[in-house]
């Protein structure tokens, strides 16, 4: 077996910055400073103890190279990880997120000196509110688990206001992500599961049953995390509003209904934006996002803060009449807004429909060729993304790798589940690659299981086991 | 949109009419709309009343016109102003990292195989904030400083298995993260109280934790000695607060020493620019016993079956995907580029750096203060120790004293009045020339004559 090159050398994995560190060593210039010393620290208060890297600058530099060549990326091949989206992020966005005014702003300013900012972050609210037909938007959240957390406290707030204080209880579809019922927990509610029907719309049965004056809320995803899109959503949402409770929306998902459908006009009452899905703002390996939310006018009292107003030309900021209050420092993560915005300046109403049409296209074209060879959970088409099922998904997933794909979401909504969205941003060659490699360790799963169960076999490092508990940073001298 | 006939709709779009109309023949329709039969068909394809799409180069224009409305930039004008977010060079090294595809396009490292990269860098980050704090376990980074603190009360409350439920806050903490902790308690409905060091009595057998900042948000330290045995004395945990954790590379000891149970801030200032408030980076760490209720990401190390060393997500019966309503938090997407710019940001600057730069904060800082302190009419009120930042009691109000300064091109500093009597919050670090704070100081002096 010839070895290759892969631009990293084997043994320069699991080291640190902290392990290429040579005594005297520095990266950058010593601050020096011509002011005089008015009232010198005594050395007894100043520390002598820290323990961090010290390196040339070419030696960091390649440090992270290295590390940047063995970690994959959108770039890297496909990358069709489920309720992520995984769509192009505009190399334009990087460049007007660098513009020097954006970045040098200080969220301190007075309002006067920072008019463009204001200007971004209310187009911003208003583009958002016209795509999911809200009457208002708040760009505070900076996640999607914070906009759900702010949507729920909205809840409590708002059935405060209408003096009903015998809500306590947060209805959530099983096959909810994780963080709708942590979210339940934070703002203080207990919650209850509804069933999926044997056809993957919701069990209105179950709902019905489940439905009284101790319901707050209902939060749905749309469409589901099995990518279908429920047909009775009106019925749902009149059944809510019948209790007197509300109808959240997890919009993660949106980019299956980006002009094909506006949830306000469903019966749902608020709903939260992953821009960092949908608005093709990065993920960065984990973040920064943006969790935006926008709801119907009988809440826009209650939006976390800020909002910004724009009143004569000028733009300010502002907090509603009874908003939840802050869920940050400052205005929520403007660098992300500011990429949300070019990237429906760039594609405009046309552009985002037709990004949703073809994510939906894409998937089912996929699951039209994978329900050949492959069980899937509702025999149904779905929008942007749908779930296969098989045995192993863990073992599945790492054989993948070895065809040079990112694998689908694992074990997600359910233990056997492999979830799959392309999104827009691929290719046919790329999605007929990735359908050739998945029949592919479908058939190794039956002929050859092994493969499955001993991989991945090209990456970097294989399965790793388990990390003891003591093992939380890097120690000199010994590192794990 | 410069449509090519039966082409890509847009550059980010490149699905042409051939792949569309191959795709749906495969799925057995004739036309997209035949896949969302699903949607109430009455409220299908709604106008989107949005500009039209524009080219690249009518976008950068774009950008640069809104832009320039940011007068601030235009104008050159020197700002003073902190309270948690602070003006720095940034090294050049630090954006080429973080703007590498590889590291900003890749998703969350669930795939431990493939995101080595991501893996390691947070595990470096860890290591750091463990090393600034002095405490025992970090985890992979909260949104920013506020939230993480507001993560730190519902925790504690956690710790005291649910039998505590008051959070005391030192009135010396930022106004604006007693907010955030505010709307974070509002959901458990938590009591808030307050705490100086004069009055410790809120503190009580019902107290989860007591908030300390240090640098508070005037500046100054806090006795870190006195607060934890305010808490520790009642049973309640400490919680420092650290909105300028440059500090922490220079003050001895670092809170971790004062038996700290949890210790949060706001990273921002470690190799991320001030942008208008975000994206930033909440920094959260914790004494190792407490972690099973840490909220967040956590990266560990381990071997595969050859003894390669990794690292991967670890003590996950934490988090929302394992534990849904039992996880910890409901935080998933987090800050992790910000986190990337400041594990590169501390590892280039060094231990000696960062205390070199700290030095060179806090000269700036007390060299401006013992010059404005002289000016009639203007008064340092508060005494102590403090780091990069001071409160001036101004003659009137500070109000008025920023607006002689703007016409001088400056912007002055927070005005914290509502809390200290004509209170001008100002913060130094190496941006400011000894010549623009003279120019500071100079106004000042203008303003005491007027």
């Amino acid at each position: 077996m010839t070895e290759r090159f892969v631009g990293f050398l084997e043994q320069n994995i699991g080291k640190t910055l902290f392990d290429k560190s040579v005594q005297g060593r520095r990266a950058t210039d010593i601050a020096t400073s011509d002011i005089p010393d008015i009232d010198p620290l005594p050395q007894e208060r100043i520390r002598t103890d820290l323990v961090l890297p010290e390196v040339g600058q070419l030696q960091l530099l390649s440090h992270y190279l290295q590390l940047a060549n063995i970690n994959f990326c959108i770039e890297s091949g496909e990358y069709f990880l489920a309720s992520c989206t995984m769509e192009y992020n505009p190399a334009a966005n990087e460049l007007i997120a660098k513009i020097l005014s954006f970045v040098e702003s200080h969220p301190a300013m007075p309002e006067e000196l920072v008019q463009g900012n204001l200007q971004i972050m209310y187009e911003t609210q208003n583009y958002l509110s016209e795509i999911t037909g809200m009457k208002a938007t708040s760009l505070a959240p900076m996640a999607g688990s914070q906009g759900e957390l702010s949507g729920v406290l909205m809840f409590k707030k708002y059935h405060e206001s209408q003096n009903d204080h015998l809500r306590r209880k947060i209805l959530v579809p099983d096959s909810a992500h994780g963080t709708n019922f942590a979210t339940t927990t934070m703002a203080g509610y207990e919650v209850d599961r509804i069933q999926t029907a044997a056809n993957g719309d919701l069990d209105l049965e179950d709902l019905r049953t489940k439905l009284d004056r101790n319901v707050a809320g209902f939060m749905i995803t749309l469409p589901s995390t099995f990518g279908i899109f429920d047909r009775n959503i009106e019925t749902i949402t009149k059944m809510v509003h019948e209790q007197g409770a509300l109808v959240y929306c997890d919009g993660a998902n949106m980019n299956a209904l980006l002009g094909k459908v506006k949830p306000s006009q469903l019966g749902i009452d608020m709903i939260h934006l992953n821009l960092h899905k949908t608005f093709s703002t990065p993920h960065g390996g984990g973040g920064p996002g943006s969790g935006a939310i926008c709801v119907q006018e009988h809440l826009q009292d209650f939006l976390p803060k800020p909002i910004v107003i724009k009143e004569e030309d000028r733009y300010h900021l502002a907090e509603p009449n009874r908003s939840i209050g802050a869920l940050g420092n400052w205005h929520g993560n403007f660098g992300i807004h500011l990429r949300a915005h070019a990237y429906i300046r760039a594609l405009g109403a046309a552009g985002l429909r037709q990004a949703s049409e073809d994510a939906v296209i894409i998937a089912n074209y996929i699951r039209a060729n994978l329900e050949e060879d492959f069980e899937m959970p509702y025999p149904r088409n779905g929008m942007h993304e749908f779930v296969v099922l098989v045995d192993d998904p863990v073992s599945f997933a790492k054989r993948l790798m070895d065809y040079g794909i990112h694998p689908p979401m694992v074990g997600f909504p359910t233990p056997h589940a492999l979830m799959t969205e392309p999104t827009q941003s691929v290719t046919k060659e790329g999605t007929d690659y990735f359908i050739q490699s998945f029949k592919a360790v479908g058939r190794e799963s039956r002929d050859n299981p092994e493969l499955l169960e001993t991989a991945p076999h090209i990456t970097i490092i294989g399965r790793l086991g388990q990390s003891s508990r003591l093992d939380v940073r890097w120690k000199p001298a010994e590192n794990a | 949109m410069n449509e090519i006939e039966g082409g890509s709709p847009h550059p980010y779009i490149p699905g042409t009419d051939a792949d569309r109309r191959a795709m749906l023949a495969k799925i057995g329709v004739s036309h997209v709309n035949d896949l969302y039969q699903d949607i109430p068909q009455d409220k299908l394809n709604p106008t989107l009343n949005l500009p039209s799409a524009l080219t690249e180069p009518e976008l950068k224009k774009l950008y640069d016109q809104i832009a320039a409305r940011n007068t601030y930039h235009n104008k050159g004008l020197i700002s003073f102003l902190g309270s948690g977010s602070y003006e720095h060079y940034i090294p050049a090294f630090v954006g080429e990292v973080a703007s590498d595809r590889r590291f900003l396009t890749a998703y969350t490292p669930y795939q431990a195989e493939l995101s080595q990269g991501t893996l390691t860098t947070i595990f470096e980050y860890q290591t750091d904030m463990c090393e600034l704090t002095g405490m025992e376990i970090s985890n992979a980074g909260m949104y920013d400083g506020a939230s993480a603190l507001g993560e730190a009360a519902l925790m504690s409350v956690r710790l005291s298995r649910e039998r505590r439920r008051k959070v005391v806050a030192a009135n010396t903490l930022q106004p604006s993260s007693l907010d955030v902790v505010k709307t974070y308690s509002s959901g458990r409905e938590l009591e808030i109280a307050r705490a100086s060091s004069l009055d410790i009595s809120e503190i009580d057998e019902n107290t989860a934790c007591v908030l300390v900042q240090s640098p508070n948000y005037f500046g100054y330290l806090e006795d870190l000695d006195f607060w934890s045995k305010a808490a520790h004395g009642k049973g309640a945990k400490l919680v420092v607060y650290v909105t300028n954790p440059l500090s922490l590379a220079l003050y001895n000891p670092p809170p971790g020493k004062f038996d700290a149970d949890i210790v949060v801030g706001e990273a921002q200032s470690l190799g991320s620019p001030t942008n208008f408030g975000g994206p930033y980076l909440g920094f959260f760490t914790c004494k190792l016993d407490h972690a099973y209720q840490l909220p967040g990401r956590l990266v560990q190390p381990a071997h595969d079956k050859e003894g390669r060393l990794g690292y991967q997500l670890g003590y996950l019966s934490r988090e929302q995907f394992a534990m849904k309503e039992r996880a910890t938090s409901n935080i998933t997407t987090n800050e992790h580029n910000v986190a990337l710019r400041t594990a590169v940001y501390i590892g280039g600057m060094g231990a000696r750096g960062l205390r070199e730069l700290a030095l060179s904060n806090r000269k700036k800082a007390h060299y401006a203060a013992s010059q404005i302190s002289e000016i009639p009419g203007f008064r340092l009120p508060m005494t102590g120790e403090y780091f990069n930042e001071f409160v001036a009691e101004c003659p009137s109000s500070p109000g008025d004293v920023n607006k002689h300064l703007f016409n001088l091109g400056t912007i002055g500093g927070v005005d914290v009045s509502s809390q200290i009597k004509n209170g001008l919050l100002l913060a130094f670090t190496q941006n400011h020339e000894q010549a623009e704070t003279d120019q500071l100081v100079e106004g000042l002096k203008q303003f005491s004559k007027a």
